[in-house]
């Protein structure tokens, strides 16, 4: 996460989620999540060395906060919160700069005029890219405490609150080599998951654990991301990106 | 690292993980088969289906999803050590069959179950440990509810003991199934009993 806050600034005046007052509203919180959420936002090396090793110390009990601070980070990165005309800025000085050139700023400006002009219009490639970077960060302190942080992350997949469960799923697809514990404790929730279906929280879950699933190359779960492909009209391959953005899209747009 | 945990490892493990894990436990050889049905009892425990009484859950459906999602995978991946390993493997396995633990015995029929052409000795073995549990454990809760003596039978039907194959036949027609599903149904029976 080296781009996103500080490389564009405060987030507009007008977005709907407020980055500052939820900074400050965090000052009083659990320390723990206060670590976490530094962990996951800072940009110094140092810092997110430090607040890591803090939060494999502090074992299972990191994880709860941890998926807190990931719900607060990807609200945090939600593309109307950055806007499109701050993105065309920030690429028209960089290519003034001559930081960026020939074919890249090609790319960049092709992905500025495919971001959404508002909220809820879709997912910017920046805001599916700091996402993803904020989960892997979260997933390698999960996947160094090992088996009682993926116990941890299980209980909230197992949560009533509906966006936790997603967001412990969502960090839990950042294991592309998940190992047959992972396997085996999304197949013991999913019976009850399916019967959760039906809304977009449920349904984005679901699809993030079959997916994670499949990896293992269970012959069962790659049925299920067919069906899902088939539905969604997508290729598989591209059923994996649109199950990531779709959750993405999902916790940071809500409320 | 103990073998317990090697046995765990590669159980658990990615796929390019227990390809590692594996070739330890084929390198210990026989001395591996109890760790791995410990490891095997410790998946059972482990990923118990959850309460049923979530959400109209019915309890086969999550039941179900654990014989076939977990269980089967379970008993394939120790299996596969086992056959690796040949005779010392199964002979420790026959010798699992008379151990206390009552879930340890019904795991190791289990997995002998699995066994499509068994060596005369491994034949032998089981015949004995059948026919043992028969005179002795008949009155014992375990032979009924974990169904082992099926599963034993079952095993030396597909030996081709004459005797057990017309049992499983018998015992087929009355359920008005078919032998392979009878033979399912009482390895789905013993899996169920490791986790109740």
């Amino acid at each position: 996460m080296t781009v996103p806050v500080i490389a564009l600034g405060e987030p507009h005046p007008q977005c709907t989620y407020q980055y500052q007052i939820d900074k400050e509203t965090t000052m009083f919180s659990n320390p723990l999540k206060q670590i976490a959420e530094e962990y996951l936002s800072t940009t110094d090396s140092k810092v997110r060395e430090t607040t890591q090793r803090q939060l494999i110390r502090a074992g299972s009990s990191a994880i709860p906060p941890l998926i807190d601070a990931l719900i607060v980070t990807l609200r945090k990165f939600n593309s109307a919160s950055w806007g499109k005309k701050r993105m065309e800025i920030f690429a028209d000085v960089m290519i003034k700069e001559g930081l960026l050139g020939g074919k890249y700023a090609d790319m960049m400006k092709e992905q500025i005029r495919e971001m959404p002009n508002q909220e809820g219009d879709g997912i910017s490639f920046m805001q599916s890219k700091v996402s993803r970077d904020a989960r892997d960060c979260a997933w390698q302190v999960i996947s160094q405490i090992g088996e009682s942080a993926i116990k941890a992350l299980f209980v909230i997949v197992n949560d009533r609150d509906k966006l936790k469960r997603l967001t412990a799923a969502f960090a839990l697809s950042a294991e592309e080599h998940p190992s047959r514990f992972v396997v085996n404790s999304i197949i013991t929730f999913m019976p009850i998951l399916q019967k959760l279906g039906g809304d977009e929280m449920g349904e984005a879950t679901v699809g993030l654990l079959i997916r994670t699933w499949s990896l293992y190359g269970d012959k069962k779960a790659i049925e299920l991301m067919n069906e899902i492909a088939r539905r969604g009209n997508v290729s598989y391959d591209e059923c994996n990106e649109v199950i990531i953005d779709g959750a993405i899209t999902v916790i940071a747009k809500s409320r | 690292m103990e073998i317990d945990q090697i046995a765990w490892d590669y159980i658990m493990g990615t796929p390019h993980n227990q390809e590692q894990s594996a070739r330890s436990l084929i390198k210990v050889g026989a001395p591996a088969i109890f760790p791995l049905l410990r490891a095997g009892l410790r998946t059972t425990q482990e990923f118990r289906p959850l309460d049923r009484s979530v959400m109209d859950q019915k309890s086969t459906d999550a039941e179900l999803a654990w014989i076939y999602q977990i269980a089967e995978p379970m008993l394939k991946s120790i299996y596969t050590i086992v056959n690796a390993i040949g005779q010392p493997a199964y002979d420790a396995l026959c010798n699992a069959l008379w151990d206390q633990d009552e879930r340890l015995k019904v795991l190791a029929a289990i997995v002998l179950l699995q066994e499509e052409q068994p060596s005369p000795r491994t034949v032998k073995q089981t015949k004995d440990t059948f026919n043992m549990l028969w005179e002795n454990d008949q009155s014992k809760k375990y032979i009924k509810q974990s169904a082992i003596i099926f599963v034993l039978s079952h095993f030396l039907a597909h030996s081709g003991d004459p005797a057990h194959q017309q049992a499983l036949r018998v015992g087929a027609s009355q359920l008005k199934v078919s032998e392979e599903q009878a033979v399912v149904m009482s390895r789905n029976t013993g899996l169920l009993y490791l986790i109740r």
